[in-house]
């Protein structure tokens, strides 16, 4: 057996005990057991390329993941918006079924977390802060320049996709920025509301972005 | 490691020079996961790899291009063998009726839809009260409506009949362009009191009211209140730019690159309707049919909310439209026997009317329309030559469904207008293939669905050798 063959059953066999130990807090659905025992003794396995991996998370799983990822607890109002909008979100993770209606439930449930996860870090002081210990709650995004937010955004990235910002999403946020604060009029940016808003976006962004809600 | 010196023991991310794998992603990327992943998602996995058909191509506005199917349950057993009034293997009255509430054998019939019998006049009165909801409501469209009723028996007050064909439709290709199919019952997966046959179809959308469907295309939760309608629609292009980013990698090989296609769409779409002001769902604000559907269904901008002819005008001005997949009504009030015929009439009645409205507004939008009327069991009457007997228990054996076939281009002809016999037992002949059946009767329909879309190429695939070809031939009449 060669190292790299080695390496991969390690893999394989880690992975799969990491993955039943942490799928198991966001499955609504069979038990991973059953769905191993359903394959019987005589199932083909069949090992293909990488791009067969992709499916839709469950609307259940999404609610779940976004509530570990954000640490924020599942309040009435979002388990308000996730009844609402569990009918337009997946339930057979076929990637095949994602459409827009679908997104907008997504991006509205996800508003619904980064709302409470904005909410309870701006009662936090900057260093209990887990998120957001580079932003004054008390200004508007005047105070706040493109780098700062997108330091922020990144760090949003590392705990919410597990990784940091690659160069294109850094850009699309920086373009975000500036979109954002175009249409903030008047003394709107120097309102503290406007980056509790700012971060609001962001947050929802990532959160209902393809990677987020992909498998 | 040296350049140009490939050393195969090493794994893939050494080879390539990337970092060692830490996170899911990257060992995916790595091809690490793939026996693992293939254990856990055995159920599901087929659904990763988008077949070459998987559409590559943003739905229209008009969406599929399936004929539109709208399902009309009445909850609790209706008397449907006594408004279309079935009968036996030839195709003859049966000898008596008097259990199905219309007397001996010599039912007074009223044609309709060409030539077909439904319980007739009795002093000048129509005594189908379904057909006489039809006729005030669909004024126009009965004349391009072909129907064909089903004789098969079902369980009494049941939601396990397995009636429903929604996950059929949608499997066949009939869905909508934005939103999911249409249903009126929380909690059921076919959005009413009925069980799916053969497939189960994705969640509907419950439409409690006008609300269901505008909302369902808004932006509501904390974004709703906190950023204002141009900061909404940046954010949707924010959520677009960056899915785009990050989907890029699906593009590698050719079927997913098919699923990049579907998953910019997704976003595109979302975009839109973040742009939109109008998301043309709501009947009453297009301006080409608004003012003939608010007559047909009797509603207007005042109409609540959650008014039941609003909510059933917009699910199907949505159908018809290619907005959303089928749409699943359902009306209760049905296990009517309460020694009486009057709530049985009433009750009808409404139906008839439901389904005229539906019909006609195929009508004045010039869509076809699959309309599949169903209901949980029957009931019986006292035995009486009464052509009017009161209804006095269940009698799930007397039970039937009808197939209601709008075409803009004209009346379908059909290969007959009944599918399977009553037996002079007054009852759905067993021994028919979809007698005794409400998922082979529902098969049946779905048979008959893709007949008139020129699509039984899909029947096999779809339903497996549900019918020989002897058995299909008896029951599709399209």
């Amino acid at each position: 057996m060669t190292i790299r063959q080695i390496f991969h059953l390690c893999a394989s066999i880690g992975l799969v005990s990491l993955v039943l130990v942490s799928f198991n807090n966001c499955s609504e659905h069979k038990p991973i057991g059953s769905s191993l025992n359903s394959l019987g003794p005589a199932t083909t396995i069949q090992s293909s390329s990488k791009e067969q991996y992709y499916s839709l998370q469950s609307g259940g799983q999404l609610a779940h993941s976004m509530a570990s990822v954000t640490g924020v607890e599942i309040t009435t109002g979002i388990v308000n918006e996730y009844n609402a909008r569990k009918a337009l979100m997946s339930d057979n993770y076929a990637i095949t079924s994602m459409n827009a209606p679908m997104l907008v439930a997504i991006t509205n449930l996800a508003s619904q977390y980064c709302g409470e996860l904005v909410n309870k870090e701006s009662k936090l002081t900057a260093p209990q802060r887990r998120f957001f210990n580079d932003i004054d709650f008390t200004k508007g995004t005047a105070a706040h320049n493109s780098e700062k937010i997108l330091k922020v955004t990144d760090k949003m990235a590392t705990l919410m996709l597990g990784r940091k910002l690659e160069g294109e999403e850094r850009q699309i946020f920086i373009d975000s920025y500036a979109d954002f604060t175009a249409t903030l009029t008047g003394g709107a940016a120097t309102s503290n509301a406007s980056t509790r808003a700012l971060l609001l976006y962001n947050c929802s962004s990532i959160l209902s972005s393809f990677d987020f809600v992909t498998i | 490691m040296k350049p140009g010196k490939k050393n195969l023991n090493l794994p893939l991310w050494a080879q390539t020079g990337h970092r060692r794998p830490t996170n899911r992603r990257e060992f995916l990327a790595a091809s690490s996961l793939s026996f693992s992943a293939s254990l856990l998602l055995p159920q599901w996995a087929k659904l990763l790899l988008p077949s070459a058909e998987a559409a590559t191509v943003c739905p229209s506005s008009s969406g599929s291009s399936m004929i539109p199917m709208v399902s009309v349950n009445l909850s609790g057993g209706a008397a449907m063998a006594a408004n279309f009034v079935p009968m036996d293997q030839g195709g003859q009255p049966l000898p008596s009726y008097d259990v199905m509430g219309l007397g001996d054998g010599q039912v007074p019939l009223e044609m309709e839809f060409g030539n077909v019998p439904f319980a007739g006049q009795v002093n000048g009165v129509l005594i189908s009260k379904f057909l006489q909801g039809l006729r005030e409501r669909a004024p126009t469209a009965l004349a391009n409506t072909a129907f064909v009723g089903v004789c098969v028996r079902s369980r009494d007050d049941s939601n396990e009949n397995m009636f429903s064909i929604g996950g059929l439709i949608a499997a066949s290709g009939r869905n909508g362009a934005l939103l999911p199919a249409l249903g009126r019952r929380n909690g059921s997966l076919t959005g009413i009191g009925q069980a799916s046959a053969v497939l189960s179809p994705t969640a509907p959308l419950i439409v409690s009211g006008m609300s269901s469907i505008n909302g369902a295309l808004g932006y509501a939760g904390a974004i709703g209140n906190t950023l204002n309608a141009t900061q909404r629609a940046a954010l949707a292009k924010t959520i677009n730019r960056l899915s785009d980013a990050q989907s890029r990698r699906l593009a590698s090989t050719s079927p997913v690159a098919a699923t990049k296609s579907l998953v910019d769409c997704a976003n595109k779409k979302n975009f839109d309707l973040a742009s939109m002001t109008n998301t043309g769902v709501d009947p009453r604000q297009d301006a080409t049919v608004a003012a003939a559907l608010n007559s047909t269904w009797g509603i207007s901008n005042a109409t609540g909310d959650g008014t039941r002819e609003l909510v059933f005008a917009a699910m199907t001005y949505n159908t018809l439209k290619g907005n959303a997949g089928a749409a699943a009504i359902e009306l209760g009030g049905y296990d009517y026997h309460n020694n009486t015929r009057t709530t049985g009439d009433a009750n009808d009645l409404v139906a008839g009317q439901t389904v005229g409205r539906i019909l006609e507004t195929a009508a004045i939008m010039q869509r076809p329309v699959f309309v599949y009327v169903t209901s949980d069991g029957a009931v019986s009457s006292t035995k009486s030559n009464d052509r009017n007997s009161v209804w006095v228990s269940d009698r799930g054996i007397a039970g039937a469904s009808y197939i209601l076939y709008y075409d803009p281009a004209g009346r379908r002809p059909t290969l007959g207008n009944q599918i399977g016999w009553f037996t002079s037992g007054q009852a759905a002949a067993e021994n028919f293939v979809t007698g005794a059946s409400p998922e082979q009767a529902a098969i049946a329909v779905f048979a008959n669905y893709l007949k008139l879309n020129n699509s039984m190429n899909q029947f096999g695939k779809l339903v497996g050798r549900a019918f020989d070809t002897a058995k299909l031939s008896q029951v599709v009449k399209f």
